[in-house]
């Protein structure tokens, strides 16, 4: 069975790391080549290879080049970078907090955001940042709602982690109520449609201004986590297992909560908020390889990012010329995936078959 | 005080949600004790336990592992000299049996090509290698307390820390795990570890038998299983010293409020109780 081939034989792992990494190339390729305009795939590597090499081509290509270099390789690039980031920050949030439920999300950020991008939107704060006002204001309002429930979920036993849910969900529902009243009395009236469409995530800016940042965050929170994976296998058994097996539980907590807070208010300023990936992606990984921090930290980005890019691509696609925002089309592909998955293995998390 | 060889508590009070459930309490323990903690509910036993292995920090007073404060030794280097089954702990994650002992062995720097080898040995012990591909949380209370002892022997530490063992053991384990503490007792090399004819020791030092403390709450089982059981009650030892001596009639009601009938055992000479129900 491959389930426990998968689980038990490294050299599986591998192969099917390698596979999904040619998968990646080519979902990249082909959501480069596909669009309103679609460029042959033949094309599209031969302008990326000039982008690349620095190549000329002929004047009459510039307009299908700069769409191509500029517009949807950014985007492409963009969709498995954040993909790959939000699950493994998934895995981070699960095992810091010891809870199926958990997702990057958990601890406020998303709804912190929001407000910031609700301000921007509403009140013009940050104006002077340009087209990143809503990203900076995203990341601030973020920031600031990770460190409230830092400080209000911490006691002298170091952060619980059911007090730090309770804390998260409490504080998200008085920023998204927040964000609600800073909407509710714009005088522009169109300020909800914006945010909503902001909140349930969007690539449509992407571009190769952000993505060293992004990308450089991510890489860092999937090296740290596949370095602590051993540790994070110690910190499931409960957190008395984890002391007496070597892992501080309090400081392995404190870090993951640094590296999920930085990780996903970067991913969301530059994506916002886009649900269900980091909560699905851990959870798939597991379900095909079992419960292993090492081997997920590795497949779980690949999933994601293989997963976000055609998300992306479906998006541009569904309903022509409009977009569908990424949030809508994750949980439109993944419910059922995930639904089927979960009824059909005998899977476990949380002593809950 | 500083003893190299042993583990001590000096003066040490624990708070538990603001309260300190231990106080002041000092104890020894050194290598080839097997040390009986005993006391009535919410005495301190496993409260003291947690804070020997880390799960909980003292408030004072200090706690020497082989002659270094516990408290400036980073949590790898205390997990590699004290091992410990906490009590009532289950995990999240889908791993399997032989996974979980895995965890272990790697509490302590082993060569990869031994892990398996302590993992094998450390199931053995406990009875569990025809669960090893079993999922963890699949397993009945007796099953998994068996597996996370085995998961403290791979540890193959100079002390071992057991938070009630017996619970949830039927009678058979039981027996065993008071004929493996005999064994362990009386062997010269970490528990969990090879034989001590294997001279390739894993952990190269440990010559001398373990240093073993478990709270217990069968004073019978203390009696018979402990060369030691140290009495608590209210977060303080009221008593501390071989079942024989220390172990009467007059302590047990002091302490429990409840008053034994003494006899002794034919077979090994141990005190043995009778409760009035």
């Amino acid at each position: 069975m491959t389930h426990s081939s998968l689980r038990t034989n490294h050299r599986c792992r591998v192969l099917l790391a390698c596979g999904l990494g040619a998968f990646l190339v080519l979902s990249l390729l082909l959501a480069i080549s596909w669009g309103a305009a679609s460029i042959p795939l033949g094309r599209t590597a031969t302008y990326l290879w000039s982008a690349v090499t620095g190549g000329a081509i002929s004047s009459s290509d510039v307009t299908e080049y700069t769409v191509v270099a500029e517009i949807r390789t950014p985007r492409a690039v963009m969709a498995a970078v954040v993909g790959a980031g939000l699950s493994a920050l998934g895995i981070a949030a699960q095992a810091m907090v010891r809870n199926p439920l958990a997702d990057p999300f958990i601890l406020g950020i998303s709804s912190g955001a929001s407000v910031g991008a609700s301000a921007v939107v509403s009140w013009g704060i940050l104006s002077s940042f340009g087209v990143y006002a809503l990203s900076a204001a995203a990341f601030v309002g973020a920031l600031i709602a990770s460190v409230l429930v830092y400080a209000l979920s911490r006691s002298s036993g170091g952060i619980a982690p059911v007090r730090l849910i309770l804390t998260g969900v409490v504080l998200s529902f008085g920023f998204q109520a927040l964000m609600s009243a800073i909407v509710f009395f714009d005088a522009k009236g169109d300020a909800a449609r914006t945010v909503m469409f902001w909140m349930l995530g969007s690539l449509g800016g992407a571009s190769w201004a952000q993505l060293p940042l992004a990308g450089a965050v991510t890489l860092g929170v999937i090296a740290y986590l596949w370095y602590r994976a051993p540790d994070l296998d110690v910190l499931s058994m409960g957190d008395g297992s984890s002391a007496s097996l070597g892992v501080d539980p309090e400081a392995l907590r404190r870090r993951l909560f640094l590296l999920t807070v930085i990780g996903t208010a970067t991913l969301v300023s530059v994506a916002g908020t886009i649900g269900f990936v980091g909560l699905v992606i851990p959870h798939l990984t597991r379900i095909v390889l079992g419960p292993a921090h090492r081997p997920a930290t590795v497949l779980a980005p690949l999933f994601g990012a293989v997963f976000m890019v055609w998300v992306d691509l479906l998006s541009r696609f569904a309903v022509p010329p409009r977009e569908l925002p990424l949030g809508v089309m994750t949980a439109l592909i993944g419910v059922p995936v995930f639904v089927l998955l979960i009824r059909r293995r005998g899977y476990v998390f949380g002593g809950a078959r | 005080m500083k003893v190299n060889d042993a583990l001590v508590l000096d003066e040490v009070s624990i708070p538990v949600a603001g309260r300190d459930v231990v106080r002041e309490v000092s104890l020894t323990i050194s290598p080839g004790d097997v040390v009986g903690l005993v006391g009535p509910n919410g005495c301190g036993k496993s409260t003291m336990l947690k804070a020997l292995y880390r799960a909980l920090r003292p408030s004072s007073g200090a706690v020497l592992i082989d002659g270094s404060r516990m408290d400036r030794l980073s949590f790898r280097e205390s997990a590699s000299l004290l091992a410990a089954l906490p009590q009532e702990e289950r995990g999240d994650l889908d791993f399997t049996v032989a996974e979980v002992v895995a965890l272990g062995a790697a509490a302590h720097p082993t060569p990869a090509c031994r892990t398996e080898q302590v993992v094998a040995t450390a199931m053995a012990r406990t009875g569990v290698q025809c669960l090893a591909d079993r999922s963890f949380l699949g397993l009945s209370g007796g099953e998994r307390q068996r597996t996370l002892l085995a998961r403290a022997l791979a540890q193959r530490t100079p002390y071992l820390l057991l938070d009630e063992p017996t619970n949830h053991l039927d009678l058979r384990y039981q027996v065993e795990l008071v004929g493996l503490l005999r064994k362990l007792a009386h062997q010269t090399t970490a528990p969990g570890g090879p034989n001590p004819s294997d001279d390739e020791s894993p952990t190269g030092t440990s010559t001398r038998p373990p240093g073993i403390i478990m709270a217990l709450h069968d004073l019978n089982l203390a009696a018979s299983a402990c060369n030691r059981v140290v009495v608590m009650d209210r977060g303080r030892i009221v008593a501390d010293g071989p079942p024989t001596a220390r172990l009467d009639a007059d302590l047990i009601e002091k302490v429990y409020a409840v008053r034994p009938l003494v006899t002794t055992r034919p077979d090994n000479g141990a005190p043995h109780f009778l409760f009035p129900w």
